[in-house]
């Protein structure tokens, strides 16, 4: 009887808890601009999820700092989706049941996509930094913007690159996930069209023990260049391997490789490693400005992630005060949107989709001790 | 390249049976899947991480491994001992309930972001290995020689193999049992802490870091055989080797499958390991 | 309302899953089934796999409640086979190692981010409908675990699970009883992972991991074995707990949020142990 009373006070305490949860949830303050913004705190990409919040939180300080009237500044709710489909739907609704229909990131391809429904019916505004499935922005059907170029275009930017310097026998390594693994299918879907054969796709898991086996596979293939579709961490390991075994080709690298990241991991083995960035980003006194804050804040070099999240946050910030917090408004809004952020050009098609500014050629050189990439431009 | 994968995967393998090594040892004692094992890699990774801004590479292997070893004993002693009289399967709840308790601490001291140490290392020229690796080889198999020799021959050895094979009867023995599982974890820990060390050096530390070496740990202990040492180290060098040759010939993702799956075949053609003698319970 | 709606759903759903793995997996044979998540996994996954890749129409997709089930079980009979000669930590190990064999089978069928718009079956299209249906499910589990509890098979197991050998002696055939307890589990474990896939419309490998399989199987022994009550604590614990501490958390630290979530889980964890050994509704020391 004693187990019975238990089990009740245990249920009791769930359903009360839950009432809360539900009774308690418009606790903001409605005066001020409330976003949310979903992302992985724990899980395997949890540092990605750090970083991001970290770019963000300082564009809402940046914010804040700057806006006059109480109306106009910015309260960002970060929510934890542990990378999990369906934890990211519940904290969408969460936020949603508070009021907010604003949305700055939802971390994740297929986390995202999850969320769809929802948002179309609730008429939710997503914009993300990071998401980059080809097909997103038509499946969100108005609903979902975003400042990241798709894996079609960028693969195309990342060929475009190998053909001038007339490579024709390229392999692939990605990382095992939803970006790494759409730009290396887009990439071998395009590869054709530019007489590009790409010989070789390795993949490489989160974490990965060692990269001993793909540098070595691909040293014994001879090919002429090496696309690396890989996160900062994974991307300098990997060169520290292909240092160790004398692999020398030419390795193309995204926007990941900018910060500190690569270096920290790779240290000199990342000399000659070329990337494509977006232009005007590296040198522009917006990215100088927002590298010099960023420092200040936290001590530590931007990564790619909290850039992204950093021009997120502004460009929706931008697009609300504009549209006066009304969703249908913004959706128009986004479409006619031009900026510069600190990650380069910011524009959107008739479709909403992100269209890419210029790309700068850049290539990892050594400068007073340290390694930076440098424009290359012809 | 067959033979270079071959050597990059006995290097690899020698890293896994340090691990292994301390897996099977803490197994022998205390009869547990110690699920906190390899969180000693990572405390390891943290302490070196730390010290070496602060002093030379020399002394923070030196006192991290010592670091390592104090914490491991401390588990013993203040979480695990006071589960031992509920039974093996109490103990191994609690040891995954610190290794959860590990890691959130980890994470939220230090976040859980990737962080390379500072060691700039180079390949020593026509041999493709780095210092430490060549270091790493003939200090494991050294301290696998050290080991059996100790476990053989000294009186507290031959004590702990009592031990193992009965505690019953070692109680009866008054032996000083305590003492001797803090030996035992001591061991495993210092092992722990060489590989954390090597590990933090080659792919940088963060608090899930020894999470895949769990998985192939295990897998090496049962096919090895969990009571015989020399097998444990054998099939972990073997099972590198083959971990290094599936990223190389299918993809990585089959690494960790190819593991378990060898290690099902294995359990249900020969559930005793194929070094392990019988000591199948029923 | 809909978040009360999805975490009510999710709460169902897991309780018939921790009902297969606490009541019948580990509290009938009494063996460790860590990997019995990969039941769940499969029943999740084929759905996926007969609506994603062979496009099943919404009254077809009905075919997923005997497909799942029928795969689950042929695994559930090998792994039973394998109990003729391991037992303990050696058959936890083959558990963990099919959980984590299933996990990188379903990442080379499905993808790193699982598959997504799996369409629901015809008259179950609503968020509500699934619901009642996982109800029904969950009343027909909870029934027949009672039943099986008064039947005389339960004493054979009762006897099994404390001596093999005297069980054996006594003439029982405890490998025919094994691969029963294992199959049935099974099959609820894949019909409760049937309808996780309708309802979330989708698989999610990070559901699925191994780490969530030791938690899981750790909230049911928190919760007590063989307890239908624990069974159903450890899943408001699992579903709702660890929500509402993140929730509660991000209000003050959001990126400490789930560390301390886990790190109390995890202090949780010990405690229970050393000071409620039965768990909290067991009859049982674990």
């Amino acid at each position: 009887m004693k187990k019975n009373g238990l089990f009740i006070l245990l249920i009791a305490c769930a359903a009360i808890s839950v009432g809360i949860l539900y009774f308690a949830s418009t606790r903001h303050d409605v005066d001020i601009i409330n976003i949310a913004s979903l992302l992985p705190f724990d899980g395997s990409e949890a540092d990605h999820g750090e970083m991001m919040r970290k770019g963000q939180i300082l564009a809402m300080e940046e914010i804040n700092a700057k806006s006059i009237k109480k109306t106009d500044s910015l309260n960002i709710s970060f929510y934890n989706t542990s990378l999990k489909k369906d934890i990211a739907l519940d904290k969408m609704k969460e936020a949603n049941g508070k009021g907010i229909n604003f949305f700055v990131e939802i971390y994740g391809s297929g986390q995202a996509e999850h969320c769809f429904n929802y948002a179309i019916e609730k008429n939710i505004f997503i914009l993300s930094g990071v998401n980059t499935k080809p097909d997103l922005v038509e499946l969100g059907n108005g609903s979902f913007y975003r400042i990241m170029p798709n894996d079609a275009t960028a693969s195309k930017i990342i060929l475009n690159w190998a053909i001038d310097l007339s490579l024709q026998r390229v392999a692939v390594v990605y990382a095992n996930d939803d970006w790494g693994k759409g730009l290396k299918d887009a990439t071998v879907k395009n590869a054709p069209n530019y007489g590009i054969q790409i010989t070789d796709t390795r993949d490489v898991v989160k974490n990965q023990p060692s990269f001993v086996a793909i540098v070595n596979q691909l040293k014994a293939l001879q090919a002429d260049g090496v696309f690396l579709f890989l996160y900062a961490d994974d991307g300098g390991k990997f060169l520290k391997e292909a240092q160790r075994q004398e692999f020398k080709t030419k390795f193309f690298a995204t926007e990941n490789f900018s910060g500190t990241k690569v270096v920290e991991n790779a240290k000199d083995a990342v000399e000659g490693i070329m990337m494509v960035v977006p232009a005007s980003s590296e040198q522009s006194s917006l990215y100088e400005n927002f590298t010099q804050k960023y420092t200040k804040r936290y001590n530590e070099k931007p990564t790619i992630f909290s850039i992204k999240g950093y021009d997120a946050v502004n460009v929706l910030y931008e697009i609300i005060l504009a549209s006066n917090s009304d969703v249908e408004k913004a959706k128009s809004l986004i479409k006619s949107y031009k900026g510069i952020g600190a990650s380069g050009e910011i524009s959107f098609d008739q479709l909403g989709e992100f269209i890419p500014g210029n790309y700068d050629r850049m290539v990892f050189k050594k400068t007073n001790n340290t390694y930076e990439p440098i424009v290359i431009n012809k | 390249m067959f033979l270079e994968l071959l050597k990059y995967g006995f290097v690899f393998g020698i890293l896994l049976s340090l691990i292994s090594l301390g897996f099977s040892l803490i197994y022998n004692i205390l009869k547990i899947v110690d699920f906190s094992h390899t969180d000693r890699l990572t405390i390891a990774g943290y302490s070196f991480y730390i010290l070496s801004f602060h002093l030379n590479i020399f002394y923070s292997i030196l006192i991290s491994l010592c670091i390592t070893v104090i914490f491991t004993i401390f588990t013993e002693r203040f979480v695990y001992s006071s589960m031992r009289e509920k039974g093996t399967s109490a103990l191994m709840l609690t040891s995954f309930g610190f290794s959860i308790v590990i890691q959130s601490i980890l994470a939220i001291l230090f976040t859980s972001e990737i962080k390379p140490t500072n060691i700039i290392e180079h390949a020593i020229s026509n041999t493709g290995f780095y210092l430490r690796e060549l270091i790493l080889i003939p200090v494991s198999l050294l301290f696998l020689g050290l080991l059996t020799l100790f476990l053989k021959k000294s009186k507290t050895g031959i004590s702990i193999r009592a031990i193992i094979s009965n505690n019953e009867r070692a109680l009866f023995y008054k032996l000083p049992i305590k003492r001797y599982i803090s030996i035992m974890f001591g061991i495993s820990g210092l092992l722990a802490g060489i590989a954390g060390i090597s590990l933090s050096i080659s792919n940088g530390i963060f608090p899930t870091m020894g999470f895949k070496y769990m998985i192939f740990s295990f897998a090496a202990c049962i096919i090895g055989g969990l009571r015989n040492l020399t097998g444990v180290v054998i099939i972990s060098i073997l099972l590198g080797v083959l971990i290094i040759f599936s990223e190389a010939y299918i993809s990585s993702l089959a690494s960790e499958g190819m593991a378990l799956g060898i290690l099902l075949l294995v359990l249900i053609l020969k559930p005793n390991g194929i070094f392990g003698e019988k000591l199948r319970e029923i | 309302m809909e978040l009360i709606l999805s975490l009510v759903t999710k709460f169902i759903i897991y309780s018939i899953f921790l009902i297969s793995l606490n009541n019948l997996m580990i509290g009938k044979s009494g063996y460790w089934a860590i990997g019995h998540i990969c039941f769940f996994y499969i029943g999740a996954v084929v759905t996926g796999i007969l609506s994603v890749i062979y496009h099943f129409s919404a009254s077809l997709i009905y075919l997923t409640f005997f497909i799942a089930p029928l795969i689950s079980s042929v695994i559930a009979f090998l792994l039973s086979v394998s109990t003729s000669r391991l037992k303990g930590d050696f058959f936890m190990f083959i558990s963990i190692s099919i959980a984590i064999l299933c996990n990188v089978a379903a990442e080379y069928i499905a993808g790193p981010s699982g598959f997504s718009g799996i369409n629901r079956p015809a008259g179950l299209t609503s968020d509500i409908s699934i619901l009642s249906v996982s109800i029904v499910f969950f009343i027909l589990t909870i029934i027949y675990v009672k039943n099986f509890n008064r039947h005389p098979l339960n004493r054979i197991y009762s006897l099994t699970r404390t001596s093999e050998k005297s069980a054996m002696s006594f003439g029982i055939n405890v490998l025919r009883n094994n691969v029963k307890i294992f199959i049935l589990s099974s099959i609820i474990a894949s019909i409760s992972g049937i309808l996780f896939a309708f309802y979330s419309t989708g698989t999610d490998p990070q559901r699925f991991s191994l780490n969530e399989a030791v938690i899981l199987f750790a909230l049911s022994i928190i919760g007590g074995i063989d307890s239908i009550k624990g069974s159903i604590i450890a899943a408001i614990f699992y579903v709702l707990v660890i929500y509402l501490l993140d929730s509660l958390f991000s209000g003050v630290s959001d990126i400490y949020a789930t560390k301390i979530a886990s790190l109390v889980f995890g202090l949780i964890l010990i405690l229970a142990i050393k000071y409620k050994p039965n768990g909290l509704f067991g009859k049982r020391k674990i």
